[in-house]
């Protein structure tokens, strides 16, 4: 039995506006998905409402038949786990000691932690800043230390497991955003997880996400596969850009082409 | 880790050893040691006689286990704080913790004083720790409530909460001062400097079971800690309690300090500096760090109070003085051992 996650009428309010607003969504575990739209559409709010972040939401998420709302973290995280958009730390922690907190949820043997973040570190060559302390590690780096101890918390996870992240490429070069992605593509597949991402280029989302949310002002405007959803018609109403796909006849999916 | 416990503790000794025989009476550092060893009846043929007992036993150390206790408690409890704030200048004293139970024991003295004349001596030694954590508490959480918005602790607007506590405390105790009479006035000066003179078996014993309080509750929230590190949110969605977590190391913080201060009075540094220290030589994981600190307060404090009495014998330094002036110079070292290095 496969654990689906249900979005029903999400609505997120702050003061005096809507952040979120009647978001209605199912997600099936093994697929990737991408988290569009332009700055202040409620992308980062739905990630945090999703992580257990923000609580005074109304509606209900429902995960594996059951609303996250009667589940306590403590049980929550071992199965779920977010990659959050700030990676700065107040105090120079040693690599190493930053992967063993990500399984700080878990009550089980010394060795069994040990095997896993070794297998997390192999899966992303990190073997070389072990012993580096966080502060000397450039962005970059941070951001795959962050990723490695988060990736740890639920390698284990009994089932499937909900992996959320926060602009994970943010500080990445250009060969670590593909090889990200790429991996987080193949992870969803490989262990049957739902990741939810939140991206900012289009044409990385049209190449490795299975299915894309693209959110306007709190609002679901469209959710479905990339070609689908990243039409110049969606794209012009939110983000208001022109944009018009460039096919190649070597690859298959277009290519997005932004004028300004 | 192992090296840097056994090392320190056999500071620890050896600080006892030389603390309990350097003073005005000099007693040798073997006959120290039999004194000590004759306590549990057991005998090696040292002869001393018995001034140097009563010295021993009555002044020197209860002095240095009480130097020891306070030590350990400030250096842990400033960890805690350290982290708890997610700030490494969250020293005790300076988020008002200090200002806030000297204020209240001042209270305390001055109007307990008004209710019945020997108020004090008739609740015994537990009511001033009792006064002096009920002033902590209140303070760190005036400082504390001001600093946070929402479930966000800002640390800027927290310092500055701690420093207006710290003005208002010093001044009302100023003030209250007024009103004292001139024993009164020589205690409170004594709260202001801080100094462990008048330490006595009945200190230790006021002090012990809280100190052990603070031992083996802090180090059960290590791993919590360092994830707040992390970021509260993170920590959260590791399945940590954090606003638990928050109130419970400022409750027994509160408690561990203001009982310090209560007998003590303000010992300044220790709280701050230690930690740092302990953190830049092992790293800042908590489950290694806060047994390091627990035995580095006690060697720090106990170390600057045996150079505090010794130094310009028969006049005592103030214990802060010395505090400061041997902490200071090793922590610009660290600091700019560790720039060259690129980890601070």
């Amino acid at each position: 039995m496969f654990k689906h996650l249900h979005i029903r009428k999400l609505t997120l309010q702050s003061r005096d506006f809507t952040i979120l607003k009647n978001i209605n969504l199912d997600l099936v575990p093994g697929k990737f998905t991408a988290i569009i739209g332009p700055n202040g559409a409620g992308k980062s709010s739905l990630l945090k409402t999703l992580s257990g972040e923000y609580k005074d939401y109304s509606g209900d998420i429902i995960w594996d038949d059951k609303s996250i709302k009667t589940r306590c973290d403590k049980e929550l995280s071992t199965q779920r786990a977010t990659l959050r958009q700030n990676f700065q730390m107040t105090f120079s922690f040693e690599v190493s000691e930053i992967l063993e907190m990500g399984r700080y949820p878990h009550n089980k043997k010394c060795a069994e932690n040990k095997a896993i973040i070794a297998e997390v570190i192999s899966y992303l060559n990190l073997e070389k800043l072990l012993k580096k302390r966080y502060h000397t590690l450039s962005g970059g780096e941070q951001q795959r230390v962050q990723l490695a101890r988060v990736l740890a918390q639920i390698w284990d996870a009994p089932q499937e497991a909900i992996l959320l992240l926060d602009e994970p490429v943010s500080a990445l070069d250009i060969r670590y955003q593909h090889q990200l992605l790429h991996l987080l593509q193949n992870l969803a597949k490989e262990k049957n997880w739902i990741i939810l991402a939140v991206l900012h280029d289009l044409n990385q989302v049209m190449q490795y996400a299975d299915q894309v949310l693209l959110l306007k002002k709190g609002e679901v405007l469209a959710f479905g596969d990339p070609i689908e959803v990243m039409t110049p018609e969606n794209l012009m109403d939110s983000y208001h850009i022109n944009a018009s796909w460039i096919k190649h006849e070597e690859f298959e999916l277009p290519t997005i082409k932004i004028q300004y | 880790m192992k090296f840097k416990v056994i090392l320190l503790t056999c500071l620890l000794v050896l600080i006892l050893i030389l603390s309990s025989s350097l003073g005005v009476v000099g007693i040798e550092p073997m006959q120290v040691v039999a004194i000590i060893l004759d306590f549990f009846k057991i005998n090696i043929g040292i002869s001393y006689t018995d001034v140097h007992e009563a010295v021993v036993m009555q002044i020197r150390l209860p002095r240095v286990f009480l130097a020891m206790l306070i030590g350990a408690v400030l250096s842990l409890c400033g960890l805690a704080l350290q982290s708890v704030f997610r700030n490494p200048l969250a020293d005790p004293n300076l988020i008002g913790i200090g200002s806030g139970a000297s204020f209240a024991v001042v209270i305390f003295i001055v109007f307990g004083n008004l209710i019945t004349p020997n108020l004090i001596k008739n609740l015994g030694p537990w009511s001033l720790s009792i006064a002096a954590f009920i002033g902590a508490f209140a303070a760190m959480v005036v400082v504390y409530k001001m600093g946070t918005r929402g479930n966000k602790t800002d640390i800027a607007v927290m310092l500055l909460a701690g420093i207006a506590i710290n003005a208002l405390g010093g001044a009302l105790t100023g003030l209250v001062t007024l009103s004292a009479n001139d024993d009164q006035l020589r205690s409170f000066t004594f709260w202001t400097l801080g100094s462990l003179a008048a330490a006595n078996w009945t200190h230790v014993l006021t002090f012990l079971p809280i100190a052990f309080l603070t031992f083996f509750s802090v180090p059960r929230f290590a791993r919590g800690l360092n994830a707040l590190a992390l970021g509260e949110a993170d920590a959260q969605s590791m399945g940590f309690k954090t606003q638990g977590l928050k109130t419970r190391i400022m409750l027994i913080s509160a408690l561990g300090v203001g009982a310090a201060v209560s007998l003590s009075g303000i010992i300044g540094f220790v709280g701050l500096v230690v930690p740092h220290i302990f953190r830049l030589w092992q790293g800042p994981d908590n489950t290694k760090l806060m047994p390091l600190s627990i035995l580095g307060g006690a060697f720090m404090l106990s170390a600057a109070d045996l150079v505090s009495r010794t130094l310009a014998a028969p006049i005592e330094l103030p214990v802060s003085v010395v505090t400061s002036i041997l902490g200071a110079p090793f922590f610009m070292y660290l600091i700019l051992k560790e720039k060259k290095k690129g980890n601070v």
